[in-house]
């Protein structure tokens, strides 16, 4: 079985600062890979190299057995690859259905996901239709990403660091959402700096470090593995 | 009685003034607010514009005489110059420095003047008024030429057009979404690279197309593109650069004050204009309607 999204020893860097060093993955259909490591080991560049905003200096990124390295962000976007980012990212000035209608127009990827059925995921964004994006408090707005995102109809999903700065009551919602998500079959690529959030959904697991892959698995045999975990993630 | 008249005759000067400075400067703070570009060329788009309108008449003239038809003509194929310097020239700058983008505008500026002057020589031209509107109405006994109440309602027309594209339609949405973030706004699968190439050619219509109406009441010379764009920079710097409604009132305003500053220091017309915009950019300097800069 080839894998639908995969990461051939992908070098990238921001002007002369050198960020990835060859870092090679895959993530098959239906799975929830985790890419695990801490701050700047370049969890969010490999996503950036995936969707083109950061391009590869070079190593191969291929989706669906074609390979996509240096396309441009709106192409992958339009091939069916959704991001996340880390920060968000909502249109401030816009209101969450304006938030939702532009991305289903900027995807062009008519599908399962519907605004209302993201609304139906996300019961909350319903009464807020008409707010703006920037009023939002921090859940909310993750909510919002997260559904702006697949009213595209990803087949896969780039989520970066979705529980970062939310109330851990937040964050277990969210978890049950993406969870959610997961059941329904849709493949998810995840950074996580926590372990909870990450070992919870995971089926692989990717600790990076220096901007290199340090260790790979299955997420249970590091659950399983106190000693190897403290070793990877000691801060 | 005759003051008061006298006054309303000031007004609907400083409303037709206001209402053409509107149309110019609409698509100059478009393409700034969208897309953070400062184009010195619009001003030579403007002029362009009122030359195209002038040849295409010239063309016309023994077939059927259609000043609407030249001026649609005139508008599209000031767009046209506009899409090819956004994808040719423009397009390498986005993401430098802005002085870049603007030297390379003010180098179209000197460009397109000098080519001006080669194609179509140093001498004024002129247009005639379209048939049509060739008359004048009286108001409060004030006499208003057909033609500047077109032009008031067309201001008018393109303000109210405008706005409804950019807050009710799916293309003012996207347009919208890329002046917050372009970025984003291409990860999540929109051709940001068309969408600005669409919005230039929009701006450049609408340059070319003011041109093209200002012919039938201002002879076309060599210089009224730098002249326009002055203007035009006013006009926007006391409204908010970038800001679609801050750019109305800004020219209401600047039509107003030109009008009625003129009466009170003849020889100074265009100084209380610039007196406004002094004051403005010391209070406000992101103008009435705009924001601070992030």
């Amino acid at each position: 079985m080839t894998a639908l999204l995969e990461l051939q020893d992908v070098h990238a860097a921001y002007g002369l600062s050198r960020v990835l060093f060859g870092i090679s993955l895959e993530v098959n259909q239906g799975e929830c890979v985790c890419l695990l490591g801490r701050n700047g080991v370049g969890k969010t560049t490999t996503m950036r190299t995936v969707m083109g905003l950061t391009p590869p200096s070079a190593g191969h990124v291929r989706f669906k057995t074609g390979n996509i390295t240096g396309w441009a962000p709106y192409r992958v976007a339009r091939a069916g690859i959704g991001f996340v980012p880390e920060d968000r990212r909502i249109f401030s000035e816009l209101s969450v259905w304006e938030n939702l209608d532009v991305a289903r127009r900027a995807a062009q990827r008519p599908g399962h996901w519907t605004i209302d059925s993201v609304i139906e995921l996300f019961p909350v964004l319903g009464g807020l239709r008409d707010r703006q994006g920037g009023f939002l408090s921090g859940g909310e707005q993750q909510m919002l990403t997260i559904a702006r995102t697949l009213v595209g109809n990803p087949e896969v999903l780039l989520l970066d660091e979705p529980s970062e700065g939310l109330a851990p009551l937040v964050v277990e919602a969210l978890l049950a959402k993406v969870g959610e998500l997961k059941a329904q079959g849709l493949t998810i690529l995840l950074a996580e700096q926590g372990i909870e959030f990450s070992l919870a959904l995971a089926d692989r697991v990717y600790v990076l470090e220096k901007g290199t892959v340090r260790y790979s698995g299955s997420a249970a045999a590091l659950k399983a593995d106190r000693a190897l975990l403290d070793r990877l993630l000691a801060v | 009685m005759t003051d008061l008249s006298f006054l309303f005759t000031q007004f609907l000067g400083g409303l037709t003034t206001a209402m053409f400075l509107f149309l110019i400067a609409s698509g100059l703070s478009l393409v700034f607010g969208v897309m953070r570009v400062l184009n010195f060329a619009h001003g030579s788009f403007y002029m362009l514009g009122a030359y195209l309108a002038w040849q295409a008449v010239q063309w016309l003239t023994p077939l059927l005489e259609s000043f609407w038809l030249a001026a649609l003509f005139a508008a599209l194929v000031v767009a046209v110059l506009g899409g090819l310097v956004e994808r040719l020239l423009l397009r390498h700058m986005y993401g430098k420095e802005e002085l870049y983008q603007l030297l390379l505008t003010y180098a179209l500026v000197l460009i397109l003047g000098d080519a001006a002057k080669a194609i179509w020589g140093t001498q004024q031209l002129s247009v005639s008024r379209p048939p049509i509107l060739d008359g004048a109405i009286e108001m409060f006994g004030t006499v208003l030429p057909l033609y500047n109440l077109f032009i008031m309602l067309a201001g008018v027309a393109i303000a109210v057009i405008g706005w409804l594209i950019l807050a009710r339609s799916s293309a003012g949405r996207l347009v919208r979404a890329a002046a917050l973030d372009r970025e984003m706004l291409g990860a999540l699968g929109a051709n940001v690279g068309a969408l600005y190439t669409g919005m230039f050619m929009a701006s450049s219509f609408l340059a070319g197309l003011s041109g093209a109406l200002v012919t039938p009441i201002q002879s076309i010379v060599p210089g009224m593109d730098v002249e326009v764009i002055v203007e035009a920079f006013i006009v926007v710097v006391i409204g908010g650069l970038g800001s679609f409604w801050g750019t109305f009132w800004g020219s209401l305003i600047y039509g107003q004050v030109l009008s009625f500053g003129i009466l009170i220091m003849p020889s100074f017309s265009l100084f209380s204009v610039f007196a406004l915009m002094a004051v403005i950019l010391i209070v406000r300097p992101w103008g009435l309607f705009g924001k601070p800069m992030r």
